[in-house]
C-alpha cells in the first residue's frame, strides 16, 4: 500500500473539516433533540417553556396518546403500501426512461427529452389532473396514488446523468459481443448504477412517504388514507379552520391538541423512514463502478 | 472518469438525416424500453395540458372546460396591472437569486467535506444527521424559527449573552431573506448532499492514491478528482434551478411574514394567495402560473443553449 | 462479478416486497366498496313511524376535527335510522385540508349527494346550479324554515339567500354557553397591589402600566394572529371596528350607531386604537413579539406568566391557562373583565356570532330523491331531530332529569379523565357540532366545563341583554353581485396590504401618529372608500328582501 505521509496542511484541512461537519451536526440537532424532549415531558411543561436542555416531567403519554387512535395503525400500513409499490414504479419506469435517453445512437432523444423537461414547467393545475384520473377510472383506489407521479422529471434527468458517465468502452465491447439492448441495460447498466438506484429508492421512498395531497383528492374512504394526512389533521389542530366563517373557527377553537403530542405525531410518523438511509448507505461503496470495468 | 463518452461516436456510423427510420430500427429495443415512460408522459402529463386552456377562461364547473366563457387575455391583464407589480418580481426574484446564490452550493461543499472524512462512523453519522431536517413539515420549521428568532427567542438569548442588543429579527425588512434563505439550508442541505456523494462513489480510489504519491494536498485532490466528477450533476441541477427562478412558493413565507415585512418578503405567490386563490378563481389561477411557466421555460432553453455550448453538447439538459 | 451479485439480492428483495404489497393493495380494494354503493333503487321496508316510507342512503362529506374522530358505527347514526328510515353514509376529511378536498368535488362538479361548504363556497358555486336550490321544496322544510324566522335571527337569516334563492341548511345554535373575545386579566397581580377591577379602558391601562411597575419582567399582552386580530379585538369597544373575526381581512365591520358597514381603519375611532397600541409598545406593556407569534407561543406565554392580560376567548383562561398557572403559583389566574367605558362615553363589546352561518350543508342537484333528502335534513332541525343529533338515544347515552338531558352516567364516567370529556363523548356517540348535527344544542357544556366558564357564559348572556354586547355580524358575501365579486378582490388585495405593511409602523414608532390622517387618505384612496359602497349596497338589499 502506499505510505500515508501527511502534510500539515493536511492535518489542519482534517481538524478543520471535523470541526466544522460537527458543528453542522449540533446545529442540526438541537432543534429536533428539542421536539423529542418535549414529545416526552409533561404537557404543561411545555406549556410553560420550561423544557429546554432536558425533559421536565417524564412521561410517554403523548405517545399512548398517539396508539391509542385507531387511525394510526392502519393508515401507517398503507403509507408502507404505497411507498413500496410507488417507489418500484417509479424507479422501474425511471430507469427505463434515463436509459434510452442517455444513449446516443437513439434517435430524436432531444425532442424526447425537450418534451419531458417541458412538462416540468407546464403543469395545468389540480383539475386536470383530477380529470385525467377520473377518466380513468383510478380514484379512490391505490392507482390514483402511484401512477400520477411514476416518473420525475427531476430524478429522471439525474439518473440519465448517471448513465451517460458510465464508460463507452463496456457498450462497446458487449456489442461486439453481441449482447442485445435488454441485455445491456440489465446486465451492465444497472447493475453499474446501484449507488444511483439506491439514491433514487431513497427520493421517491421518502416523497411516497411524506405525500399527502394526492390521497386528499384522490381518495375517499378513511380506511385508505395515508398517515401523513392523519397526521396533518393533528399537527394544523387549531390552525385557522377550513371552513372560513368565523363561527366555524370558534368551535375549532374548543378543540386543543396539547404541544407534545405534536410532537410525538412527527416521531412516529418519521421514524420508518429514517430507517431507510442507512440501509441505503451500504450500497454507497467507493469505486463500485470502476471496479467493475477492472473485474 | 476521463474515458467520458469520447469514443462514443466509433458505435454508430455517421447517418444522413434522411434515414431516421433506419437508425430508429438499428436501436428498437431501446424503443421498446422507452415505450411505458412515453406513454406515461403522454397520458398522464400531456393528457393534462389542455387545461392550460383555462387561463383564458372563466371557468364554470357544470359547463366544464370547454363550455366556459373565453375572456381572452383577461386574466393576464388583471395580474400585470396589480400595483406592486414590479417590486412582487422583484422580491420574487431575489429571494431565488439568493437561494440560488447561497443554498445551491452549500450541498456539494457538504459532500466534499463529507467524502474528506476518513472514519467511517464519523461519515456515517454526520450525513444521517444532516439529512434529518428534510423529514419535518414546513408548519413544524417555521413554529421552531418563529420560537428562536423572537424578541426572547433562542438566537437574541445568544446574542444578549455575547453583549450584543437583541435584534427583530422577524420584524425587520432587511433579515427576511436571510432567514429565508438560511432556513432553507439548514432544511435542504443535507438531503441535497445526497445526490453529490451518490456521484462521489463512482471515482476510482486509485486516483486518489495516486495523487496522494504525486504529493497532492487534499485541497489539489479535491479539486482535480472530485469536483470534476459531479460537475455533470451539478450542471443540470443549475440549470433545472435556473428554471425555477420565479416559482417561489407562498407556504413558507406566508407562515413566516407580516406586513411589516412585506417590502421584502411579499412575492407573487403570496400576492396570490392573498388575493383569495383559495376560492374558485381558477382561471386566474393557471394564468399566473401559466406566465411563470413561459418565463422558466425562456431561461431554461436560454441556459440550456449557454451550457450545451460550453461543454460542447454534454453538459445540457438536452 | 461482485456488484451484479449484490444488485441481483437488491433486486429479489424489492419483488418480494412489491408482491406482498400488491395483495394489500388488492385487499384494500375490495373490502370497501360494499359499504359505499347507492342502492339508488332503493328497496322499500314498511315502516309506519318513520319520517320517509323508503329507505334513502345520503352520502354526506364532513370534517372531521384530530381531537373528535368521527365513526360510523355510532348510537346517533344508528338511531338516525331508526327514525327516519335514512342511511347517513359519511365520508369524513380531515378538517386541516377539507377545504382543497371540498373544493376539488365542486371544481369538477363531482358532489357527494351532500357536503359542509363555507359561504364562499356557495358564492362561488350556487349560481352554476350544482347544488339545489332549497327555495324550490320549501314545503319540505318546515323546520327549517321556523327556526330561521325567529325574531333574533331575521337579519341574519337573510344573509344565507343568494339571489333571493337558499341553497343551505345552515348550522344553527338552539343553546350554547356564551363565549366571547373579552378582555382578561391576571387577578392575582390586581389583588397583590389592591387595584379595583378596571371600568373604563383608560383606568385598564392604568392598572396594566401598576402591574408591570411592579413585575417589570412581564409584559402585558400580546396577540396570537399578529397585528389586525389584536386591533380588531380592541377596536370595535373603543368606539370604531373592523378585524373582529378570524378571516375578515379586510377591515369593513357593522356599526349599530349608524346602521351601516363602515370601514374600520379610516373612522376617528381607530386612531385612538392605534395610539392605545402604540403607547402600550412605548411603555413596554406591548410584547415586542406581537406581530409575529404564533398561538403555541403566544400560549406559552399566557400560561408561564410572561404576560398578565389578554382580550381573546374568553374560555382559554378557564381550559388552558389557569390550570397550567395554578401549577407553579396555587393564587395565579386570569379572569374576565366587565365591557369598559371607552373614551367617548359609551360601553359597548363584541360577543362571537351566532350559529355557524358559515358552515353549509348544501345537497346535490343530481340527487334522486330531492325532496325526501330535503325533508330528512329539515328533520334535522326539528324536536325530535335535535334531541337525536345533540344527545342520541334517551337511556343509552342520556336521561331526562329535570326535562334536561343528562350525560348517561355510565358513559360520563368512561371519559371522566379525558383531555377532553365532552369532545370524546361526543365523538363515541357522533353525536354535536364535532360531527353533523345542524341544530346545535350544547347543553352538556354546563356538565362537563369548568364552572367559572359556566359562569362566564351566563355574565356574557346578562352583558348582551344588558345591550353591552352583541353579536358579531354574519358576512354579506352571498348578496354581491358578480361583478361586486369582481372588484371587491382587487380593491381588497389593494387595501389589505397597504394597511399591514405601515400598521406596525404607526404601533411601533417608525412613522409619527401625526401622519395617521394622511394614512387614512390614502386608504381611502386605494380603495376603502369603495369597498363600503359595496357593502352598503348589499346590506340596503338585504334589509328590503
Amino acid at each position: 500500500m502506499i505510505t500515508k505521509r501527511k502534510t500539515i496542511g493536511d492535518v489542519i484541512f482534517s481538524i478543520f473539516n471535523y470541526l466544522l461537519l460537527t458543528i453542522c451536526c449540533l446545529v442540526v440537532l438541537y432543534p429536533i433533540y428539542y421536539m423529542f424532549i418535549s414529545s416526552i415531558s409533561d404537557g404543561y411543561a411545555v406549556l410553560r417553556g420550561e423544557v429546554n436542555l432536558l425533559p421536565v416531567g417524564i412521561n410517554f403519554s403523548a405517545y399512548k396518546a398517539v396508539f391509542a387512535s385507531p387511525d394510526i395503525p392502519r393508515s401507517y400500513l398503507n403509507t408502507v403500501v404505497y411507498t413500496v409499490v410507488g417507489t418500484l414504479i417509479n424507479v422501474t419506469m425511471t430507469a427505463m426512461c434515463a436509459y434510452p435517453l442517455s444513449r446516443k445512437r437513439f434517435y430524436g432523444r432531444n425532442v424526447f427529452s425537450f418534451m419531458i423537461i417541458f412538462t416540468m414547467f407546464f403543469d395545468a393545475g389540480m383539475i386536470s389532473n383530477f380529470m385525467v384520473v377520473n377518466s380513468l377510472h383510478l380514484n379512490n383506489s391505490i392507482w390514483a396514488i402511484v401512477l400520477p407521479g411514476a416518473i420525475n422529471a427531476w430524478n429522471m434527468i439525474i439518473m440519465r446523468s448517471f448513465f451517460q458517465q458510465i464508460p463507452e468502452e463496456l457498450f462497446e465491447s458487449a456489442h461486439l459481443d453481441g449482447a442485445s439492448d435488454f441485455t445491456i441495460f440489465i446486465r451492465i447498466v444497472l447493475p453499474l448504477s446501484v449507488p444511483i438506484i439506491m439514491t433514487m429508492i431513497l427520493f421517491y421512498a421518502v416523497g411516497h412517504w411524506n405525500s399527502w395531497f394526492n390521497a386528499l383528492i384522490y381518495l375517499d374512504d378513511k380506511a385508505k388514507y395515508p398517515v401523513q394526512l392523519i397526521m396533518r389533521n393533528i399537527v394544523l389542530s387549531g390552525e385557522t379552520s377550513a371552513l372560513s366563517s368565523g363561527g366555524a373557527s370558534v368551535a375549532g377553537d374548543l378543540g386543543i391538541i396539547a404541544t407534545n403530542i405534536k410532537y410525538a405525531v412527527v416521531f412516529v410518523t418519521m421514524l420508518p423512514i429514517l430507517l431507510v438511509y442507512p440501509f441505503i448507505q451500504k450500497y454507497f461503496v467507493k469505486g463500485i463502478l470502476v471496479g467493475a470495468i477492472k473485474g | 472518469m476521463s474515458a467520458k463518452q469520447s469514443t462514443a461516436v466509433a458505435v454508430q456510423p455517421k447517418h444522413r438525416q434522411g434515414d431516421a427510420w433506419r437508425k430508429i430500427k438499428q436501436n428498437k429495443q431501446l424503443y421498446v424500453i422507452f415505450f411505458l415512460p412515453f406513454l406515461y408522459f403522454v397520458v398522464f402529463r400531456y393528457g393534462a395540458m389542455g387545461w392550460l386552456l383555462l387561463a383564458f377562461k372563466d371557468y364554470n364547473a357544470v359547463e366544464g372546460l370547454f363550455g366556459s366563457q373565453w375572456v381572452g387575455f383577461k386574466h393576464f391583464i388583471d395580474f400585470f396591472s396589480m400595483p406592486d407589480f414590479w417590486r412582487l418580481l422583484r422580491n420574487t426574484l431575489l429571494i431565488s437569486i439568493y437561494t440560488l446564490i447561497f443554498s445551491f452550493p452549500v450541498p456539494i461543499v457538504l459532500a466534499l467535506m463529507i467524502n474528506e472524512v476518513e472514519n467511517r462512523h464519523f461519515k456515517k453519522i454526520v450525513q444521517s444527521v444532516t439529512y434529518l431536517p428534510h423529514f419535518f413539515s414546513m408548519v413544524i420549521i417555521c413554529g421552531m424559527l418563529v420560537d428562536f428568532l423572537t424578541t426572547d427567542g433562542l438566537i437574541n438569548k445568544i446574542i444578549v449573552a455575547c453583549g450584543g442588543e437583541p435584534i427583530s429579527f422577524l420584524t425587520d425588512p432587511a433579515w427576511f431573506r436571510t432567514i429565508y434563505v438560511a432556513s432553507g439550508i439548514w432544511q435542504g442541505a443535507g438531503w441535497g448532499s445526497i445526490m453529490y456523494l451518490a456521484a462521489l462513489n463512482g471515482v476510482d480510489p486509485q486516483l486518489y492514491e495516486s495523487a496522494v504519491i504525486d504529493g497532492a494536498s487534499k485541497l489539489q485532490q479535491m479539486r482535480h478528482i472530485s469536483i470534476p466528477a459531479i460537475l455533470p450533476i451539478i450542471s443540470v441541477q443549475l440549470l433545472m434551478n435556473i428554471g425555477s427562478l420565479l416559482s417561489v412558493g407562498y407556504e413558507k413565507i406566508i407562515l413566516l411574514y407580516n406586513g411589516a415585512t412585506y417590502e421584502t418578503a411579499d412575492v407573487i405567490s403570496t400576492y396570490v394567495y392573498r388575493r383569495g386563490l383559495q376560492g374558485a378563481d381558477y382561471g386566474y389561477g393557471t394564468a399566473v402560473s401559466m406566465f411563470q411557466s413561459v418565463v422558466s421555460l425562456i431561461l431554461v432553453i436560454f441556459a440550456n443553449k449557454i451550457a450545451n455550448k460550453v461543454s460542447s453538447g454534454e453538459g445540457g439538459l438536452w | 462479478m461482485k456488484k451484479v451479485k449484490q444488485f441481483k439480492r437488491v433486486c429479489a428483495m424489492m419483488l418480494c416486497a412489491a408482491s406482498i404489497a400488491t395483495a394489500f393493495a388488492g385487499c384494500g380494494n375490495s373490502t370497501t366498496t360494499p359499504e359505499t354503493t347507492k342502492p339508488s333503487g332503493a328497496v322499500s321496508t314498511s315502516s309506519g313511524d318513520k319520517l320517509l316510507d323508503e329507505e334513502l342512503t345520503i352520502e354526506m362529506l364532513v370534517q372531521e376535527n384530530a381531537y373528535a374522530p368521527i365513526s360510523q358505527d355510532c348510537a346517533v347514526l344508528k338511531a338516525i335510522y331508526d327514525k327516519t328510515n335514512v342511511k347517513l353514509v359519511l365520508k369524513p376529511v380531515p378538517a386541516s385540508d377539507y377545504g382543497t378536498k371540498a373544493s376539488m368535488y365542486m371544481a369538477t362538479n363531482n358532489l357527494p349527494d351532500a357536503m359542509a361548504v363555507g359561504t364562499g363556497n356557495i358564492k362561488d358555486y350556487a349560481r352554476s346550479g350544482m347544488f339545489l336550490n332549497l327555495s324550490d321544496y320549501e314545503e319540505y322544510m318546515p323546520n327549517y324554515l321556523a327556526a330561521l324566522n325567529t325574531p333574533e335571527r331575521q337579519m341574519d337569516a337573510k344573509s344565507l339567500y343568494l339571489d333571493g334563492n337558499l341553497y343551505s341548511f345552515a348550522r344553527l345554535e338552539k343553546f350554547r354557553i356564551g363565549t366571547a373575545t373579552a378582555p382578561m386579566i391576571r387577578v392575582d397581580l390586581l389583588e397583590e397591589q389592591n387595584l379595583p377591577m378596571p371600568k373604563t379602558w383608560d383606568e385598564f391601562y392604568d392598572v396594566m402600566l401598576k402591574i408591570k411597575e411592579k413585575h417589570p419582567d412581564m409584559y402585558a399582552m400580546s396577540s396570537r394572529m399578529g397585528t389586525n386580530y389584536l386591533l380588531g379585538q380592541l377596536a370595535f369597544p373603543m368606539g370604531s371596528g373592523g378585524f373582529e373575526e378570524f378571516k375578515t381581512n379586510n377591515g369593513v365591520y357593522y356599526e349599530p350607531d349608524q346602521d351601516k358597514y363602515l370601514y374600520g381603519p379610516t373612522q376617528k375611532d381607530f386612531k385612538t386604537v392605534v395610539e392605545f397600541v402604540h403607547n402600550m409598545y412605548e411603555d413596554g406593556l406591548l410584547d415586542p413579539d406581537y406581530a409575529v407569534m404564533t398561538r403555541d407561543i403566544c400560549w406559552e406565554k399566557l400560561s408561564s406568566g410572561k404576560l398578565f392580560a389578554y382580550y381573546d376567548n374568553d374560555t382559554f383562561a378557564a381550559r388552558t391557562f389557569n390550570p397550567a398557572l395554578r401549577q407553579i403559583d396555587p393564587n395565579a389566574r386570569f379572569d374576565i373583565i366587565p365591557p369598559m367605558t371607552n373614551p367617548e362615553g359609551s360601553v359597548r363589546s363584541l360577543r362571537y356570532q351566532r350559529d355557524w352561518l358559515g358552515h353549509n350543508i348544501v345537497i346535490s342537484s343530481k340527487v334522486e330523491r330531492p325532496e325526501d333528502v330535503v325533508k330528512f335534513f329539515d328533520w334535522m332541525y326539528s324536536d325530535e331531530g335535535v334531541m337525536v343529533t345533540n344527545f342520541g338515544v334517551e337511556g343509552e347515552t342520556y336521561d331526562m332529569v329535570n326535562g334536561e338531558p343528562i350525560i348517561n352516567p355510565e358513559l360520563l364516567e368512561r371519559y371522566k379523565d379525558a383531555d377532553d370529556t365532552i369532545s370524546a363523548i361526543y365523538s363515541e356517540i357522533g353525536a354535536g357540532s364535532n360531527n353533523f348535527a345542524l341544530y346545535i344544542d350544547e347543553s352538556w357544556f354546563k356538565q362537563t366545563s369548568d364552572p367559572e366558564m359556566v359562569e362566564h357564559g351566563a355574565l356574557i348572556d346578562q352583558w348582551t341583554e344588558e345591550g353591552k354586547m352583541m353579536n358579531v355580524r354574519n358576512s354579506l358575501e352571498l348578496l354581491y353581485t358578480q361583478e361586486d365579486v369582481e372588484r371587491l378582490k382587487t380593491l381588497e388585495a389593494n387595501v389589505i396590504t397597504l394597511f399591514n405593511q405601515e400598521i406596525d409602523k404607526f404601533i411601533t414608532g417608525k412613522r409619527p401618529m401625526s401622519e395617521w390622517e394622511d394614512f387614512a387618505k390614502q386608504l381611502e384612496a386605494q380603495g376603502a372608500t369603495e369597498i363600503e359602497e359595496i357593502y352598503n349596497a348589499a346590506y340596503d338589499k338585504m334589509k328590503q328582501a
